[in-house]
């Protein structure tokens, strides 16, 4: 799973839970995988993701000492800031680990690369 | 299916390269013709277009359209001087071709058309393999009998050629050499003429809630696009349980959305696939992606499910539970859930998921004989650009839908369409048409040899047994 797609990722699906929103990252097997750096498409990114929520992410995996803690103001054109905001979204596969829902602490496994987001009946809305 | 869909393509292909056209030319194109000519503003325009389309052949400039053999001649020594010099700069060579369609040219027919061509006032010099400029005579004989063609072609043109189509692409990724295959997998034409009508340009976020082996999603990546897809299928997304293919049992132990795309150096495009129920809320409410495509499950292949209690929609039909489904010990009840549930979550989804301007494409299971267009689900936030059908069986078709997002999303509007059409589920008419010959002919046989065609009672669902071990 990338960060990029943990980015979007809430457990707002199950009943009772507010927002849902960050889930926590517990990083079991992560692995780097190299991937042109395509910088029209990170800055077209920029607006849809929630910086804050990518700064814990990659603390949580623990690959955030490059990255500041908050979205420069001049994000949109620092080319060293969006190839590590790139490098934090696309090259990092968390290959094993879980997603922790913030407010009830229900688990979400990562098996080979792959989210489970599946709920049972009873915790569905 | 084939010419509307055809224009359709051109049609989103034009939007999406910002090349205007004529619509009077395209609704006056009224044959089924394989020639359509269009007014376009320059050579580059239509490169760009035939070479991103996968449904036209080739494109050429036209310099004259005649219907006659006879006046081909005429046409030709009318062409004005000054076009020809454009085609004799210094050092520019030339050759001519000789194409008919509908019928087959014997060498002398060929021959003698050179020899007519002739007339053709260019002075550069030949060049077969290489030429700066390829011009084309090509001889509409029609398509109405093969058998026994036309001797005099229905129209002429010749014409300079400008570019081939992007056809060899659907080859390229072809099913039988594809790494990771299911039974549902698209084929690789109709998903890449779905990616172009959901206009994926290079760039583009893409999703496909009902990802399976990822074959809607190949399509986009091939065009640029950065994938997401998502499943409830968690079997076929790690890509375990019987092989689909003839004579294997078991998939080998790295098959895989992601494989497929290393498989054609795609891999770059593949962001994510995840196991989730495409009706559940797992996506922040402001994620907006560019294009959504999607072929739901109908019912008959694979069974519908999703995860929920029966009381969701209390005229669920038969549909027995998803039985490669979950792992032993888990306790997932696989609610039932008729066709058009899903659809509305789709749409529903997709005007709350597709950023203003983008587009939906799905395919929509149709019963023939209680087919109209208000069985097309409607929303506020779209408009239906395209609707087409391809034929399944005698009585069942399925519809490209092609829609776009022109409103943002308000929680109050709904998704509407004509409930009593959807009677019986998709899968009941298709297993259990009374004409047998409705019936899809491997069904026939099937039923030679089985009893077992007709949906069942309900059942209780069983817990699972007899999967391999949780990995």
């Amino acid at each position: 799973m990338k960060l990029l797609t943990h980015n979007m990722l809430t457990s707002k699906c199950i009943k009772g839970v507010q927002e849902g929103y960050p889930l926590r990252l517990k990083v079991e097997n992560v692995e780097v995988k190299e991937s042109d750096y395509n910088q029209e498409f990170i800055v077209r990114l920029l607006p849809k993701i929630r910086y804050d929520a990518i700064y814990s992410a990659a603390k949580d995996a623990g690959i955030a000492e490059d990255l500041p803690d908050s979205l420069p103001e001049d994000a949109a054109t620092s080319e060293e800031f969006l190839r590590k905001l790139h490098h934090v979204l696309l090259e990092i596969e968390i290959m094993a680990g879980e997603l922790v829902c913030p407010e009830t602490g229900r688990i979400f496994p990562i098996q080979n690369g792959i989210p489970n987001m599946l709920l049972t009946a009873e915790e569905s809305i | 299916m084939v010419f509307s869909v055809l224009f359709q393509e051109l049609r989103s292909l034009c939007k999406l390269l910002k090349i205007p056209i004529n619509e009077d030319q395209l609704q006056a194109e009224q044959s089924e013709s394989p020639f359509l000519l269009l007014d376009l503003p320059g050579d580059e325009e239509a490169r760009l277009l035939v070479q991103r389309s996968v449904l036209m052949k080739s494109c050429y400039e036209c310099l004259v359209h005649a219907r006659e053999m006879t006046h081909l001649r005429e046409h030709i020594q009318r062409l004005p001087a000054d076009l020809i010099a454009t085609y004799s700069t210094s050092g520019s060579s030339f050759r001519l071709r000789i194409h008919a369609y509908g019928r087959k040219l014997s060498s002398q027919d060929v021959r003698n058309r050179i020899e007519l061509l002739k007339v053709f006032p260019l002075d550069s010099r030949v060049d077969l393999q290489n030429p700066t400029h390829s011009f084309h005579l090509l001889e509409d004989y029609g398509l109405e009998d093969l058998a026994e063609p036309a001797l005099q072609p229905a129209q002429l043109f010749f014409g300079r050629w400008l570019a081939d189509s992007n056809k060899d692409a659907a080859h390229k990724l072809r099913l039988d050499e594809r790494y990771f295959i299911g039974t549902t997998s698209m084929d690789p034409l109709l998903a890449l003429v779905m990616a172009n009508q959901a206009l994926v340009s290079p760039g583009s976020l893409v999703y496909d809630p009902f990802v399976g082996t990822g074959s809607l999603i190949i399509a986009a990546a091939y065009f640029g696009g950065y994938t997401f897809g998502a499943d409830i299928d968690k079997i076929l997304l790690h890509g375990r349980g019987r092989s689909t293919r003839a004579k294997k049992t078991w998939r080998k132990s790295d098959e895989s959305v992601l494989a497929n795309f290393r498989q054609y150096g795609l891999e770059k495009q593949y962001v994510d696939v995840l196991v989730a129920d495409a009706t559940s809320r797992f996506l922040r409410d402001d994620v907006q992606f560019d294009a959504i495509i999607a072929d739901p499950p109908y019912g008959v292949r694979e069974p519908i499910a999703r995860v929920g209690k029966e009381k969701f929609n209390p005229s669920c039909d038969d549909t027995q539970a998803v039985s490669s489904g979950m792992p032993a010990g888990a306790d997932f009840q696989l609610g039932r859930c008729v066709l058009n549930d899903l659809i509305i979550t789709l749409v529903s989804f997709a005007a709350k998921h597709l950023r203003t301007g983008g587009r939906l494409v799905y395919w929509l299971p149709v019963l023939q004989d209680e087919y109209n267009d208000s069985a097309v689900p409607r929303h506020a936030c779209f408009d239906v650009i395209s609707n087409s059908e391809q034929c399944l069986s005698g009585s069942t078709s399925r519809r490209l839908i092609t829609m776009e997002k022109v409103k943002d999303w308000d929680p109050n509007y709904q998704v509407t369409f004509a409930k009593e059409i959807y009677t019986e589920t998709f899968r009941e008419r298709y297993f259990t048409s009374t004409k047998d010959k409705d019936r899809p002919k491997h069904l026939r046989f099937k039923n030679k040899i089985s009893r077992k065609v007709r949906p069942t009672e309900p059942k209780e669902l069983q817990p699972v047994t007899g999967l391999p071990a949780r990995q």
